[in-house]
C-alpha cells in the first residue's frame, strides 16, 4: 500500500517537472517596441525668423540622449505654397547637464497659414504634424475703470483664434534715496485674465491696482514709504492655434504626461502648436496711475 | 461592515449595550449551570502544555462527557452532574492519564494533568480535535502548523523556518528567495497580522525570502487564517497568523548550535524553577557574505537577523505568566539601480515584548487572558547609505480575553485598547504622504458566542466593534464559522467583514516594493473593507489520507494603491481602488509511517478596479480594471519526506505561473506645452511610453529543493546533525525582478548548494 502511495506520487512528481521544466521560457521582453517614430515639442513662430523644435527619437531602452546627429530628415512645408524648407539638428547642453536635439530652420512662418512638419527615419519610419499659425491680430483698450485704489484695463485682442497666457510688463522708476534721480526697473508679472468673447475676439483685463502690490513685494519696497512711478505697461499675450487646448483645460503636467493625452502627432507623440507672443503698449493718465497707488511726477 | 463618521447613538454606541447585555446573559447562565471542571495538560517530561489532548468523564466504562485541550493546554469539561467519575486523558504517544474523582453539585474544579511519554511502541490511539495539525486539515481558512510541519520543507538551513511552510500553503504567494513578502489569498503584505504569543509584529520575514522571525526551535503551534477570521481578530483585512511559541524546558536543560553557509544560531532552554519556570532563548545571524556568497561567486547582499527570549511561569494551579522578547534586523538591496537611479536599500528592525496572564478563577467557570504587549518597527529605503524615507511605528497594545465554558458551548469575549505612534518622512515618496506624525488611539471590544452543535453543525458567531476616538470613526464587524463533522468528512464555512485603519504604503508597480510606510488612512477617505466567505470540504481516507478542497472569495473597498505616472521613476501618488478576489484550493495530504507527501493547488483570480481621475482622459474608462502584481493564477507545490533509520531526506517542488507586469512600448521625452515654451532651455524629462498597465505576464516560477539529514546520538544527550542539500536542484533561472527601464533582469538563487550542523544537548 505504502508503495503504491509513494509510487505514484513520485510519477506525479517526474510528470510536473518535465512538462514544467521543458515547456517553460525564462524570456521576458518587457519592451513591445511600437510603430511611432518620433516625439516633437515646440510651435512655429511666425514673428521669429528661426523655428526650432525639440525631436526625441522613441528608443527600446532607457538612457540619456545621444550625442551623436539623430537619424532623423526634417521638414516642413507650406501647405499653401508647397514651399518646403529642410530643417538642421543641434545638440543642446543644458544647464542640468543633460543634452537634447533641437531642430531649427531660419524662416519665417506666415500668419494664419497650414504647415506640415515630418521628420523621417532613414528606415522610412516617419512622423508627422499638421499645424496651423494663427492670424494677426488688432489690440485695442477697450475701457479703463478707475476709482480710488481701484483700476481695471480692459483690452480687446481681435482677429485671433486664441489668447492662452497674458503677462503685464511694467516700466517703473524708483527714485534714489537722496530723490536726485530714479532707477528704472521692468516688472514682469503672470497677469491678466483671457476671457472669449466670440469666434476671434478676447477679452484681457488687467488690474493695475492689484499688480502694484506684487510689484512692491518684487521690489522689497514698502508702500506709502516708498514711491513707485509708472511709465508705461506692456501687456503681453501668447497668441496660440485653436487646437492649442489641454484636455481638461488645466496644464497638469501628471496628467499630459501620459503618451496619446494632448498630442497632435501622428506616428509619433508630442504636440507642435503655431503661437506667437502679441504685445500692447500703453500709459495710464495721471489720474488713474494715483488711483491705481502709482506716484506721478 | 461600514465606517461610521461620528457615531451617534443607535450605532456603535447601541452595538456596545448590546455587547454587554450579552456578556451579562452569558455570566448569568454561566454561573447557573451544572459542575466544571477545568484545568492544564502538560508533558511530563518538560512540562510543556499539550494541545488536543483527550480529556473526558467515565462511569462504569461508559463515556459521559468530555474536551479537548486547546492552546496552553488548557482543557473545560462543563455540565457535569453530581456523581463518581472516572477522568482519563488521551494523547498520542503518551500514557493514558486516569483518577477517580468525586464530583459534588455546582462544584468549580481544577485538575492538573502530566502525561508521560509512552516509551512503548504508540497504539492506535486516534486523537480528536476540533482543529487537527496538518496541510490537508483546513478548516474555514484555517490551518494549523506544528513545528513537526515545519521541518518537513526542505531550506538552506538545518533547522525549519516557518516561513518555507508558510509558502506551501495553496493561496499564499511569496516573491521567491528575497524580499521577505507574502501574499495571501490575494491580500498584500501590509494587509496581514502577524502575532507572536500576543505581541504585533509588523515585518516579521526576513529579506531573504527562506527565512522569518520564527525558526521552528520556537514554535508550539501557528494558527493561520487565510481569511474568515474569527471576532477575536481585527485590524487587518486578509489574513492572520497567530503563533504560539514553546515555554522551554521546566525539567532539564536543552541547547543546541548549528551552522550554515546562510544562518548560524543558538538555541537555549531550561528551568528557572523545576517544574514552574522556564526560559528560552534563540538566536540566528545572517553569515551569507562568509558562506553562500562564495558558494554562487556572486554578491548577496543581505543581512538579518532574529533574537527571541520568553520566560513561563506556572504561578499557582490555576495560573499562568509568559514574558515574550522579540528583536529583528534586515538590511539589503533588492533594487540594483540603473542608468536614472543609483542602488536602492531597505533595513528594518522590529522590536516587540509581550506579558501574558492566563487564569480560571475557581469562581468563576471562565478562564482569563490578559496581554499586554508594545511593539517597535523602524524602516527606512534610500540609495546607499542615504536612507531618506522612513517609516517608525510604536504601539501599545492591552488585550483581555474572557473564555465562558458553557454545556451549549463557549462564548469567547474580549476588550482591547491599542495606542500608536506613526511617523514617515518619506522625501516625497508618495505625495499624497510625505512627513507625517500623528497619533491613534483605538479601543474596542468583541464576542464570540459558539453553538456546538445545531442540527450537526458547529457554528460560532460574532461581532467585533472597534473605534478610532482620534478620528471620530467606529466599525462594526460581524463575523460567522459554521462546521459541519462527519465521521470521514467535515464541511465548513465561513463569513466576516473586517476593516483595517492603519494602512501600508508600498510601491506596487513593480514586484519588488519591499519598504512598507505605515499610517493612518487619509482624514478624507474610507478606510481599506474586505468582506470574506469561504466554503470548505475535506474528506480522510482511512486515517492517513487527507483531501480538502476549499473556494473563496473576498471583496475589497477603499484600497490605496499607486497612481501610474509615465516619468521613469519608482516614486510615486496614490490613487483609490477596489478589488476582488476568487480563489480555490485543493490540499492532498498523506501521512504513513515514515513517509509524508503533500500536494497542494491553488488557483486566483486578484483584480484591482483603479479609480484615478486620470484614468477616464487616459483610457477612455472610468475604471482601470487590471491584475495587480501579485495576481499569481496557479500554484503547485508538492513535498516529500522520507524518515528512514536515522536519515531524513525532504523534497520540494514549487511552481507559480507568472505575474502581471507593466511592459512599456518604448521610451521619449516630455516637455510641458503649457505656454512659451523655449525648447533651447528646457531639458525635458525622460518618459515611458507604457502599454495598458499590468497587461504583460512575467514567466513562470518554478524550483526544486532537496536535503538530506542525519542525526547521530552520542553519550549524555548529545546529538550531532548533518544536513547536505541544493537549493534550486535544476538551476532554474527564475526572475526575482525586472527593471523595465533597463532591460535588466535580476533573478532569483541560481543552484546553490548547502550543508549544515547542528549540535544538540540535552
Amino acid at each position: 500500500m505504502r508503495s503504491h502511495y509513494f509510487i505514484g506520487i513520485s510519477l506525479l512528481w517526474l510528470i510536473l517537472i518535465s512538462s514544467v521544466v521543458t515547456g517553460c521560457d525564462e524570456s521576458v521582453n518587457p519592451i513591445l517596441g511600437t510603430e511611432e517614430a518620433f516625439t516633437f515639442y515646440g510651435f512655429f513662430n511666425p514673428r521669429s525668423d528661426t523655428q526650432a523644435v525639440r525631436v526625441y527619437s522613441i528608443d527600446g531602452i532607457l538612457k540619456p540622449e545621444s550625442r551623436d546627429n539623430m537619424d532623423a530628415f526634417v521638414t516642413s512645408t507650406n501647405k499653401q505654397t508647397g514651399e518646403t524648407q529642410i530643417w538642421r539638428d543641434s545638440l543642446i547642453v543644458f544647464r542640468n547637464g543633460t543634452v537634447g536635439h533641437v531642430f531649427y530652420s531660419l524662416f519665417r512662418p506666415e500668419h494664419n497659414t497650414e504647415y506640415a512638419f515630418e521628420a523621417t527615419r532613414s528606415d522610412g519610419k516617419h512622423a508627422f504634424a499638421d499645424i496651423k499659425t494663427p492670424a494677426d491680430g488688432q489690440t485695442e483698450i477697450v475701457d479703463i475703470v478707475s476709482t480710488r485704489s481701484n483700476v481695471l484695463v480692459k483690452l480687446h485682442w481681435s482677429g485671433v483664434p486664441k489668447v492662452l497666457q497674458t503677462v503685464a510688463t511694467y516700466t517703473v522708476r524708483v527714485p534714489f534715496p537722496d530723490r536726485t534721480d530714479t532707477t528704472t526697473i521692468r516688472v514682469r508679472i503672470p497677469s491678466g485674465q483671457a476671457e472669449r468673447l466670440g469666434p476671434d475676439l478676447w477679452n484681457v483685463t488687467i488690474i493695475p491696482s492689484l499688480d502694484i502690490g506684487t510689484i512692491f513685494t518684487a521690489l522689497s519696497l514698502r508702500p506709502g514709504v516708498n514711491p513707485i512711478i509708472l511709465d508705461e505697461i506692456d501687456v503681453g499675450a501668447f497668441i496660440v492655434s485653436e487646437d492649442w487646448e489641454a484636455p481638461t483645460g488645466v496644464f497638469d503636467e501628471e496628467l499630459l504626461v501620459q503618451p496619446n493625452v494632448f498630442s497632435n502627432v501622428e506616428n509619433g507623440f508630442g504636440f507642435i502648436g503655431g503661437a506667437y507672443f502679441d504685445h500692447f503698449v500703453f500709459e495710464l493718465s495721471d489720474k488713474n496711475k494715483r488711483d491705481a497707488g502709482f506716484d506721478v511726477e | 461592515m461600514r465606517r461610521l463618521i461620528r457615531p451617534r447613538k443607535g450605532t456603535v454606541g447601541a452595538g456596545v449595550i448590546l455587547l454587554l447585555q450579552v456578556m451579562l446573559i452569558c455570566v448569568s447562565t454561566a454561573s447557573a449551570q451544572q459542575s466544571l471542571i477545568r484545568g492544564t495538560v502538560v508533558d511530563a517530561s518538560n512540562g510543556e502544555s499539550l494541545q488536543g489532548v483527550n480529556v473526558a468523564l467515565y462511569q462504569n466504562e461508559a463515556l459521559q462527557v468530555g474536551g479537548v485541550s486547546g492552546d496552553d493546554g488548557v482543557y473545560a469539561i462543563s455540565s457535569v452532574q453530581a456523581g463518581s467519575y472516572e477522568i482519563r486523558a488521551t494523547f498520542i504517544g503518551f500514557i493514558t492519564y486516569s483518577e477517580s474523582l468525586v464530583v459534588g453539585p455546582s462544584d468549580r474544579l481544577i485538575i492538573n494533568i502530566k502525561l508521560e511519554l509512552n516509551e512503548e511502541e504508540l497504539g492506535e490511539v486516534v486523537v480528536e480535535d476540533d482543529r487537527g495539525a496538518g496541510t490537508a486539515r483546513v478548516l474555514a481558512g484555517q490551518t494549523t502548523i506544528t513545528p513537526a510541519d515545519v521541518e518537513l520543507i526542505p531550506g538552506p538551513d538545518i533547522s525549519g523556518d516557518l516561513v518555507n511552510y508558510l509558502t506551501v500553503l495553496p493561496g499564499v504567494v511569496s516573491l521567491g528567495d528575497r524580499g521577505g513578502q507574502l501574499f495571501i489569498r490575494g491580500g498584500e503584505p501590509w494587509q496581514n497580522l502577524v502575532l507572536l504569543d500576543g505581541m504585533w509584529v509588523y515585518q516579521p520575514f526576513h529579506i531573504l525570502g527562506f527565512f522569518s522571525s520564527f525558526p521552528s526551535e520556537i514554535l508550539k503551534t501557528v494558527d493561520v487564517y487565510a481569511g474568515g477570521y474569527t471576532s477575536q481578530y481585527g485590524g487587518r483585512i486578509s489574513s492572520v497568523i497567530d503563533i504560539k511559541s514553546r515555554n522551554g524546558d521546566k525539567k532539564s536543560y536543552a541547547a543546541s548550535g548549528s551552522l550554515t553557509p546562510f544562518v548560524s544560531g543558538f538555541a537555549l532552554e531550561g528551568p528557572i524553577a523545576t517544574d514552574l519556570v522556564s526560559f528560552l532563548v534563540s538566536y540566528r545571524t545572517s553569515v551569507m557574505d562568509k558562506g553562500a556568497s562564495k558558494l554562487i561567486k556572486d554578491d548577496l547582499p543581505f543581512e538579518f537577523g532574529d533574537f527571541f527570549a520568553k520566560a513561563h511561569a506556572f504561578l499557582s494551579s490555576n495560573s499562568q505568566l509568559s514574558i515574550s522578547v522579540l528583536e529583528t534586523h534586515d538590511k539589503g538591496s533588492v533594487f540594483e539601480g540603473s542608468d536614472v537611479q543609483d542602488k536602492e536599500y531597505v533595513q528594518w528592525k522590529n522590536k516587540s515584548a509581550s506579558a501574558r496572564y492566563l487564569v480560571f478563577p475557581r469562581a468563576f467557570p471562565i478562564m482569563a487572558e490578559f496581554i499586554i504587549s508594545a511593539t517597535r518597527l523602524k524602516s527606512s529605503v534610500g540609495a546607499g547609505n542615504d536612507f531618506s524615507s522612513k517609516s517608525d511605528l510604536a504601539s501599545a497594545n492591552t488585550n483581555i480575553n474572557i473564555t465562558h465554558f458553557n454545556s451549549y458551548g463557549d462564548v469567547k469575549w474580549g476588550l482591547f485598547a491599542r495606542t500608536l505612534e506613526l511617523e514617515s518622512n518619506l522625501a516625497g515618496q508618495f505625495q499624497s504622504v510625505t512627513n507625517r506624525k500623528e497619533y491613534l488611539t483605538e479601543v474596542g471590544m468583541y464576542i464570540e458566542p459558539e453553538l456546538r452543535d445545531f442540527f450537526g453543525w458547529s457554528l460560532r458567531g460574532g461581532l467585533r466593534i472597534h473605534s478610532f476616538p482620534s478620528k471620530n470613526s467606529g466599525f462594526l464587524e460581524p463575523r460567522f464559522r459554521a462546521v459541519k463533522e462527519r465521521e470521514t468528512d467535515q464541511f465548513s464555512v465561513a463569513l466576516g467583514s473586517f476593516h483595517q485603519e492603519v494602512v501600508g504604503l508600498t510601491d506596487r508597480r513593480d514586484a519588488s516594493g519591499v519598504f512598507t510606510a505605515w499610517t493612518s488612512s487619509p482624514d478624507d477617505e474610507k478606510v481599506p473593507e474586505a468582506l470574506h466567505a469561504i466554503v470548505g470540504y475535506r474528506k480522510t481516507f482511512g486515517g492517513n489520507f487527507d483531501v480538502s478542497l476549499e473556494g473563496y472569495a473576498k471583496k475589497l473597498n477603499n484600497l490605496f494603491i499607486p497612481e501610474w505616472t509615465a516619468y521613469p521613476r519608482f516614486t510615486t501618488r496614490i490613487q483609490p481602488a477596489e478589488g476582488r478576489v476568487f480563489g480555490g484550493d485543493l490540499r492532498v495530504e498523506y501521512r504513513k509511517g515514515p513517509f509524508t507527501g503533500l500536494v497542494t493547488y491553488g488557483i486566483s483570480s486578484v483584480e484591482y478596479r483603479a479609480k484615478q481621475e486620470s484614468i477616464s482622459l487616459w483610457y477612455g474608462e472610468d475604471e482601470l480594471q487590471f491584475r495587480p502584481a501579485h495576481d499569481r493564477r496557479h500554484q503547485v507545490n508538492a513535498v516529500a519526506a522520507f524518515d528512514f533509520q536515522s536519515f531524513e531526506l525532504n523534497i520540494r517542488w514549487q511552481f507559480g505561473s507568472g505575474l502581471p507586469f507593466s511592459r512599456a512600448l518604448g521610451f521619449d521625452g516630455f516637455m510641458l506645452v503649457e505656454g512659451g515654451l523655449d525648447v533651447f532651455q528646457n531639458p525635458g524629462s525622460r518618459r515611458v511610453i507604457y502599454e495598458r498597465p499590468y497587461n504583460g505576464v512575467l514567466p513562470t516560477y518554478h524550483r526544486l529543493d532537496v536535503t538530506l539529514e542525519k542525526s547521530v546520538r552520542f553519550s549524555h544527550g548529545v546529538t550531532l546533525s548533518g544536513l547536505i542539500g541544493v537549493i534550486n536542484a535544476y538551476d532554474r533561472t527564475n526572475l526575482f525582478y525586472l527593471d523595465v527601464f533597463t532591460l535588466r533582469r535580476v533573478n532569483q538563487l541560481p543552484i546553490i548548494p548547502t550543508f549544515g550542523l547542528k549540535l544538540d544537548f540535552e
